[in-house]
């Protein structure tokens, strides 16, 4: 029973806990969350992406660098309409301890589909429609886990292109295998601000939050969904050919791991890039942080984005 | 009473309990292209010809004293084509629906496997005061009941009329009449009558920043055709149907609301242990955002929920995308 519980409970994965979601990041790259942020794109982007971890921070372990996720971004964008796919095809699992004594990346076949779709309307509106699947074959079990969400969001362009506001609705069904299903949803809403021309000087920042409810497995194989919060602030600047971003990102996890006390996922991510052209390049170091009853683990991971863009 | 007994006795005593379509578009056509209207003169209020299609995907189970018994895992395709030529519309509506069951079967009862309806309206808009419409319905549906009628089909063709008025400028106010004929592998056929009564609004211009309100009501009586050698007798319960749809436009961006509840009437009590149950409760509601420009492409999705409350109860939460274009 414990290794089934570890399903939930006991890992992470090699992403950020939200992506963009009301409008896109200025590293053409990183992918959105609401598909209707989508749609305030300009132009189209082919990507790659590769994040790492540095076992030299983590002494249980052999030094060294090993990659724990790839992926790759394309968005086209024809017209008011604008397509999206990412697939990480790899991608490395976190797993701890309940102790939190050590961490560990496994090699276990994990990948991610998403797909999204948007359309702009008079400049001021957008709305989009989303599909996402996340396939996972833990090696403690005999099981694949999947994780699909259908996605439908919305938001509008207010005071002249200054502000922004979206909201959206994720469906997902988690099964394990034939043994066990929950479905849930949660909502997501933010609000975000953008001033200058992305030709010049472009200043963005945003702030986002998702719900998500307490679902009960059907048949308790799974565990528990637990209600959880996922409160995200960022902001990004670019000047010309450079632009600097910082991201943080707080879940918020209640009565984890069925006790009375809350769980704290906390990223922070700092980035810099360069953009030469059509090309883009982002550099990235995520610094996480788990806090639970008084044990608390960190470890940071480094991302790496490549673009290239045109219209 | 041991569960697997019970839907064998309803099979006799209840036979369909379809949920049908929601289609809140009885006196007033929706913003939405890919809605298609109920009765037929709400076309006549359509403005543009287009072409939609939405894709849905739905997944609940059913319970009985709070034990799951079925899993039910659904998806469909729908396409509406609407033209308007002067002031006559033409709408067509086509939809086909399958469900994929889980579970053992031990308990027997209505679960419908697939379905397949089609809607052909006509419509002539007079004078932008009134609007009268004709109109055809076909709907069949392949249920399973029990192990020895697993796969039976049954269609019921709709031949109906309607009417909708406009007042002051923004009401709208209309009815129509149908007679639905029902056909079965398993059964007789049957006839029955109903009538349909409608009140809505619509404030705002195409372009401007609009509302739609709609609630109708419709009713047809019990019908019951008598058992004929090898084939059951066929009975169609008091039902009545209310519906209400809401809609809110602002600059393209279409907030839709829509929801419905059918009440059949049981011919007598049906008890199961302590329990009496006197009617069939479906309700089935629906919100959605989409841009619906005057022309073009549109865009959107709906989150919806489906439930039956009857001995049993059914739960189906459900998602849809639609696509569609809007011509000049």
């Amino acid at each position: 029973m414990l290794r089934r519980l570890l399903i939930l409970i006991f890992i992470g994965f090699a992403s950020p806990l939200l992506g963009q979601v009301v409008i896109p990041s200025l590293d053409p790259v990183q992918p959105t969350e609401l598909s209707s942020a989508l749609a305030w794109r300009i132009g189209s982007t082919v990507g790659v992406e590769s994040e790492a971890f540095n076992r030299d921070e983590d002494a249980s372990h052999d030094t060294g660098v090993e990659n724990v996720k790839s992926a790759v971004l394309i968005a086209y964008q024809p017209g008011n309409v604008v397509g999206e796919i990412y697939y990480s095809p790899y991608r490395k699992t976190l797993t701890y301890d309940s102790d939190y004594s050590s961490i560990e990346w496994t090699d276990d076949d994990a990948s991610l589909l998403e797909l999204r779709l948007a359309i702009r309307g008079n400049r001021q509106v957008s709305v989009g429609i989303g599909y996402g699947k996340f396939e996972y074959s833990p090696s403690f079990y005999n099981e694949k886990y999947e994780e699909s969400y259908y996605e439908g969001s919305f938001s509008v362009r207010l005071l002249d292109g200054l502000f922004f506001a979206g909201a959206g609705m994720q469906r997902f069904t988690v099964n394990l295998g034939s043994s066990d299903t929950i479905k849930y949803n949660t909502l997501i809403s933010g609000v975000a601000l953008q001033m200058g021309d992305p030709t010049d000087v472009i200043f963005k920042t945003e702030a986002a939050y998702k719900q998500i409810p307490r679902t009960e497995s059907e048949n308790d194989v799974l565990s528990t969904v637990r209600k959880s919060t996922v409160s995200q602030f960022n902001m990004e600047l670019m000047t010309g050919a450079l632009f600097a971003s910082f991201e943080y990102t707080n879940k918020l996890t209640e009565e984890a791991r069925g006790s009375d006390d809350n769980q704290n996922d906390i990223t922070s991510r700092y980035g810099v890039g360069l953009k030469l052209g059509a090309m883009t390049i982002g550099l990235y170091r995520n610094a996480h942080k788990i806090d639970y009853q008084d044990d608390d683990i960190e470890y940071d991971t480094y991302q790496a984005t490549l673009g290239i863009s045109f219209l | 009473m041991r569960k697997d007994q019970i839907g064998l006795i309803l099979l006799f005593t209840v036979f369909l309990i379809l949920p049908g379509l929601l289609s809140a578009q009885m006196v007033t056509a929706s913003f939405d292209p890919t809605q298609p209207v109920f009765l037929p003169a709400a076309a006549g209020w359509r403005i543009d010809s287009f072409v939609g299609f939405s894709y849905s995907e739905a997944n609940g189970s059913r319970t009985i004293d709070d034990d799951e018994v079925y899993k039910f895992d659904s998806s469909g395709v729908k396409a509406n084509i609407g033209g308007k030529f002067s002031n006559i519309s033409v709408e067509a509506y086509l939809e086909q629906q399958k469900t994929d069951v889980k579970g053992e079967y031990l308990v027997n009862g209505w679960i419908n496997l697939d379905r397949e309806s089609g809607r052909l309206s006509v419509a002539m808009l007079g004078n932008d005061f009134v609007t009268v419409g004709l109109g055809g319905h076909t709907d069949s549906y392949r249920d399973y009941f029990d192990s020895s009628h697993d796969s039976e089909t049954t269609t019921e063709t709709n031949v109906l009329g309607s009417i909708s008025v406009k007042a002051m400028d923004v009401i709208y106010i209309g009815g129509g009449f149908g007679r639905v004929k029902e056909q079965s592998t398993h059964t007789v056929d049957n006839n029955w009558n109903y009538a349909a009564l409608g009140l809505g609004a619509i404030f705002g211009e195409p372009g401007e920043t609009r509302f739609r309100f709609e609630y109708s009501w419709a009713n047809s009586p019990e019908a019951e055709s008598k058992r004929q050698g090898e084939e059951e007798e066929a009975i169609h319960f008091d039902t009545t149907t209310t519906r209400m749809a809401a809609e809110l436009m602002i600059s393209g961006l279409l907030f839709s609301f829509s929801g419905k509840e059918e009440t059949r009437k049981l011919n007598e009590t049906f008890s199961i242990g302590d329990e009496d149950y006197n009617d069939i409760k479906i309700m089935i509601n629906e919100a959605g955002v989409l841009w619906v420009p005057q022309n073009g492409l549109t865009l959107g999705f709906y989150f919806g929920s489906k439930e039956t409350d009857f001995y049993f109860k059914d739960k189906l939460s459900e998602f849809k995308v639609n696509i569609a274009y809007i011509f000049e």
